[in-house]
């Protein structure tokens, strides 16, 4: 919002300092390198006077030492008159004219006019000493002595001497005097650049004071609108407008929090609409809502609660929608199982349905329940009439069908009389289409008992192929006469599975009906089974007219017919397969559609083979002894807690331990009847606590029950475990488990070896389902130690997969007097006969691989059957 | 050994001359009630040895009338069969609860019928030997 305005009215904070510091810095330099330039010229000029004043007092003294080598000369000459007293004289003068010279270029910076001028007196002082009086009186001197006399007497040669020193000292005093100045100049020069580095310190100083001042000014401030605006925002203002001077960091901040207050602001606004949106719908649902904690307490509860729970003349309707709601409900928050259950409970005139969940109230294993209520009394009045409707309308109609039918029948069998031929066709048609609708009044009573939840399946452990025969034997007249053949191709082995026999039949029959209906004259229909993937496949497969892909698609929809000419002369109700699909639905699994028009169909029912505990726990109570302990094996420290409070609820001892090592330990250090074991241990460890369990003493035997995810019971058998729960574990199955591990050692051990997984697994299920404890080992050495061991009631030995130990291994079963009166049961695919050559003298029931599986069952049971005779014996 | 006594209960005039027409030609003997009460005489009264019932009455339902039935008789108690349109599992399960030896579903073919009645006519005069 202020965002332009500040961008045009100031400059960042950081752009701020940047410069300051270039220009504080810029400053620094230059007043450094003037400093540091001044005070090299000040040396530079320090040198130069000091060499000039040496150089002048040296010229300045040379010139005064030749003048008075010339006087000296001069006066010798005039003494003795000898021209060689004049040497000096010579000397001297050339020495002075030497050293004008040598004065003369020394250069102009020594040599300045002040310089030349006082050179200038001296050479002009000599030159007249030397015209004068030198050079008149040597001229005389050389005439005579006397005259040089007479001229000595006249001529001014000492003054003008005197005038010359004089001159000369003047010099000496102007260099002294020049040189005090310089010096007097040098300090002055040295003053100044103190001066000047003092100023450049203070101007450094003053800098800096100032842009910490304007720092503090730009950030205490806007600083202090922030805190400012954000306590406002604490406080719960959610609009705010914060208005800064610059355009700098503090703006942007400014926005920013600006923005995140109205963000704020409006998701505020938007759950509150939400909150209040959902409050209006808690408040207006006709749906009772209570929430409860675990302890009981109510949370929530809304107004239809409150009224369906007939709680709302209570003072404190949350305590009294407790009270009734433990009372309709008795739903303990650990029981997992049922969840999204419905129960239908009386209150006063009213049917309440309570859906009660629960649902985790937090952290760990807290679990609150939330209890859905339902005032269903007009939706049982309903169901009631509906149910009456449809049993009278199933009355009413079969009631005339039966007369229609019956007559005619009685018709046809001759009761009245013969029949002609043409009347007993008619009356034929007349009898099929009472058929007809006797099965559509049968079918629309199945379907709209299935639509309203009302068949319950009636659960019991089926033997499939006996079941899919007697399908296959009741279709049998209607392929009879069209002459259609059946195929019934059963394998060898079926699990046996979970289902409701009659409606299972009624699948199949249906299937099988369809596959007659639309199949041609004299065609081969084929009913096959097999186990695969867990789950157990039933397949119709005729050499009919097949189904287009897009009717394949509404195939199992409710009256669907298709529309082909071919089709709509075959009766039905359209309804078959809607059923079918509900029903095997309801048994967990679903049915697959394999065709193409013209290329025949099949139909696939897949129904997964479900091992579970028989039935819920019973009522007795438990008389456990304390004595049996459970280790509890689970990297989940909550989850384990859990088991471990189910197994003491059971009655049982129970430990708990979180890895491998500590499992180990546990088993070795104390008594353990039976371990529970969590696969998803930390680091997959799960399956070498099952290796190492029963590598401990004892631990051969040792049941292992199974936590899994998938709770697949054939992971359970090929790991050797006695069972394998679904997680997650829910008591009464934990405990039916349990008790079945405990209470094993009244069941019948056997030893299933064999290198081929699937025969292991298929012949431990198998056993499992006759009531043995089958333990599938894999190797054959170890399966002949374990047969030491382990003490089984019969071993299964399977040589299928030809292995060099085979012989060698039943040679050590038969020969140990141990292992020798264990009933061996051999299951190989060889030769009989060469096995019978090689232990011609051993008891081992010999069992080719080509004949089905369960005539080996049959074999372990008459094996465990004469063993139990021979155990009474001994 | 005289004909075996039926009596054929049932409110609907047709499904009675239906079931009697095809037992009366199978050789037995055949008696027939409208409603519960009059089933319930004729029970008691002809002592006949099947009772067909059906169970939908329009007084008294076809489920009182066996429990009545077996409470007067006893052990005397002729066989009795439950002759409905109500085919589903649990008005099986109540009919047999009710003290039913049978139960036949509406609509039946007359042929199935006598031949459920030979059988429990066997059976009851095999278990009445028994007893």
């Amino acid at each position: 919002m202020g965002n332009e305005k500040r961008a045009s009215t100031g400059q960042s904070i950081g752009g701020f300092l940047s410069r300051s510091f270039v220009g504080l810095f810029l400053l620094l330099s230059v007043g450094m390198v003037v400093n540091l330039w001044a005070l090299h010229q000040m040396r530079e000029r320090h040198r130069q006077v000091a060499a000039s004043a040496l150089e002048l007092t040296l010229g300045r003294y040379r010139l005064l030492t030749a003048m008075t080598d010339q006087d000296t000369g001069l006066r010798s000459f005039l003494l003795t008159g000898s021209e060689r007293g004049l040497d000096p004289m010579v000397r001297g003068r050339d020495a002075f004219t030497a050293e004008l010279q040598r004065l003369d270029t020394l250069g102009p910076r020594i040599v300045t006019p002040d310089v030349r001028e006082q050179v200038e007196r001296q050479r002009i002082a000599a030159q007249r000493w030397m015209l004068e009086a030198a050079d008149p009186l040597v001229q005389a001197r050389r005439e005579s002595a006397a005259a040089a006399n007479d001229l000595a007497g006249r001529l001014p040669l000492a003054e003008l001497f005197e005038e010359f020193r004089a001159v000369n000292q003047a010099f000496a005093t102007w260099i002294a005097e020049r040189r005090r100045r310089e010096a007097a100049e040098t300090d002055r020069d040295a003053q100044l650049l103190v001066g000047a580095v003092v100023a450049l310190s203070l101007l450094l100083i003053v800098g800096w004071a100032v842009v910490l001042w304007q720092l503090k000014r730009r950030v205490r401030r806007p600083l202090a609108t922030l805190v400012a605006a954000a306590e406002a925002v604490r406080a719960g203002k959610r609009s705010i407008a914060i208005d800064l001077p610059y355009c700098d960091e503090f703006a942007v901040m400014a926005a920013s929090l600006e923005a995140m207050v109205s963000a704020i602001r409006r998701q505020e606004a938007e759950l509150n609409s939400e909150m209040r949106h959902r409050d209006t719908i808690l408040e207006h649902m006709a749906e009772g809502l209570a929430v409860a904690e675990p302890d009981g307490r109510i949370v929530l509860l809304n107004p239809a609660a409150i009224y369906l729970l007939g709680v709302d003349e209570a003072p404190d309707p949350h305590e009294a929608a407790a009270a009734v709601l433990s009372r309709l409900v008795a739903c303990d928050p650990h029981d997992e199982p049922e969840i999204g259950q419905a129960r239908v409970s009386e209150l006063g005139d009213r049917s309440l349905s309570i859906i009660s969940s629960p649902v985790p109230a937090g952290e760990g294993l807290d679990l609150g329940i939330v209890h859905v209520i339902r005032d269903v009394t007009d939706l049982e009045r309903i169901d009631r009439m509906k149910s009456e409707f449809i049993a009278l309308v199933s009355h009413e109609l079969r009631t005339p069908l039966t007369s229609i039918r019956g007559f005619t029948e009685l018709i046809l069998d001759g009761d009245a009389g013969p029949v002609s031929d043409e009347v007993a066709s008619y009356l034929t048609t007349v009898r099929a289409n009472t058929d007809r609708l006797v099965s559509l009044v049968n079918d629309l009573l199945d379907i709209s008992r299935i639509e309203a939840g009302r068949v319950t399946l009636k659960m019991e452990r089926l033997e499939l192929g006996g079941l899919l025969r007697e399908a296959a034997g009741m279709i049998q007249p209607q392929l009879s006469s069209r002459r259609q053949r059946l195929d019934l191709r059963l394998p060898g082995f079926l699990p046996r599975l979970y289902a409701d026999r009659d409606r299972l039949i009624q699948v199949v029959t249906n299937l099988l009906s369809n596959a007659h209906k639309y199949s041609p004259d004299e065609s081969a229909i084929s009913l096959s089974a097999e186990w695969r993937d867990g789950a157990v496949r039933l397949s119709v497969t005729d050499q009919g007219i097949g189904i287009s892909p897009e009717n394949q698609r509404r195939l199992f929809t409710k009256f669907f017919r298709a529309d082909e000419g071919e089709v709509r002369k075959v009766h039905g109700t359209g309804l078959g397969l809607a059923i079918s699909r509900a029903l095997v639905e309801m048994h967990g699994g679903h049915i697959e559609v394999q065709s193409r028009p013209g290329g025949g169909s099949t139909f696939t029912v897949v129904l997964p083979v479900v091992f579970r505990v028989d039935a819920r726990p019973s009522d007795e109570p438990t008389t456990r002894v304390p004595s049996q302990r459970v280790l509890v094996v689970d990297g989940d420290v909550a989850a384990a807690a859990l088991v471990r409070r189910y197994l003491e609820q059971a009655g049982y001892g129970a430990q708990v331990a979180a890895t491998v090592q500590e499992a180990v330990d546990a088993i070795r250090s104390g008594p353990v009847d039976a371990v529970v074991l969590d696969l998803l241990l930390p680091r997959l460890a799960g399956f070498e606590v099952i290796d190492r369990v029963r590598e401990q003493p004892g631990g051969a035997s040792m049941p292992i029950i199974l936590a899994s995810i998938r709770g697949d019971q054939a992971l359970g058998v090929r790991l050797g475990v006695v069972d394998v729960l679904a997680k997650p574990l829910s008591e009464p199955h934990l405990r039916l488990a349990a008790r079945g591990a405990l209470d094993d050692a009244t069941s019948r051990k056997v030893l299933v070896v064999g290198a081929d997984a699937a025969t292991r697994a298929l012949v431990s299920i198998t056993l499992r389902d006759d009531g043995c404890e089958p333990l599938p080992v894999a190797d054959l050495l170890r399966g002949a130690e374990l047969a030491r061991s382990w003490g089984p009631d019969a071993i299964v030995l399977d040589l299928s997969v030809p292995g060099p130990r085979g012989e060698e291994v039943v040679e050590r079963l038969q020969s140990d007097p141990a292992t020798r009166d264990v009933p061996l049961i051999v299951f190989s695919p060889g030769d009989r006969r060469s096995l019978h050559d090689l232990y011609p003298l051993s008891r081992a029931d010999l069992k080719t691989g080509a004949e089905p599986l369960d005539g080996l069952i049959a074999h372990v049971r008459q094996a465990l059957g004469s063993a139990a005779v021979a155990g009474e014996r001994r | 050994m005289t004909r075996p006594r039926v009596l054929v209960v049932d409110d609907e005039v047709d499904i009675r001359q239906l079931v009697a027409i095809k037992l009366r030609k199978e050789g037995f003997d055949v008696l027939t009630a409208e409603n519960g009460r009059q089933a319930l005489e004729t029970a008691l009264g002809e002592a006949p040895d099947l009772v067909l019932l059906d169970i939908a009455l329009p007084d008294v339902d076809g489920l009182e009338v066996c429990r009545r039935i077996r409470a007067r008789l006893g052990a005397r108690a002729p066989r009795i069969a439950f002759l409905s349109a109500r085919g589903q599992e649990s008005d099986r399960a109540a009919g047999l609860a009710a003290g039913g030896d049978d139960y036949i579903v509406k609509p039946f073919r007359p042929a199935e019928l006598v031949v459920r009645v030979r059988g429990l006519l066997d059976h009851g005069i095999a278990s009445g030997e028994r007893r």
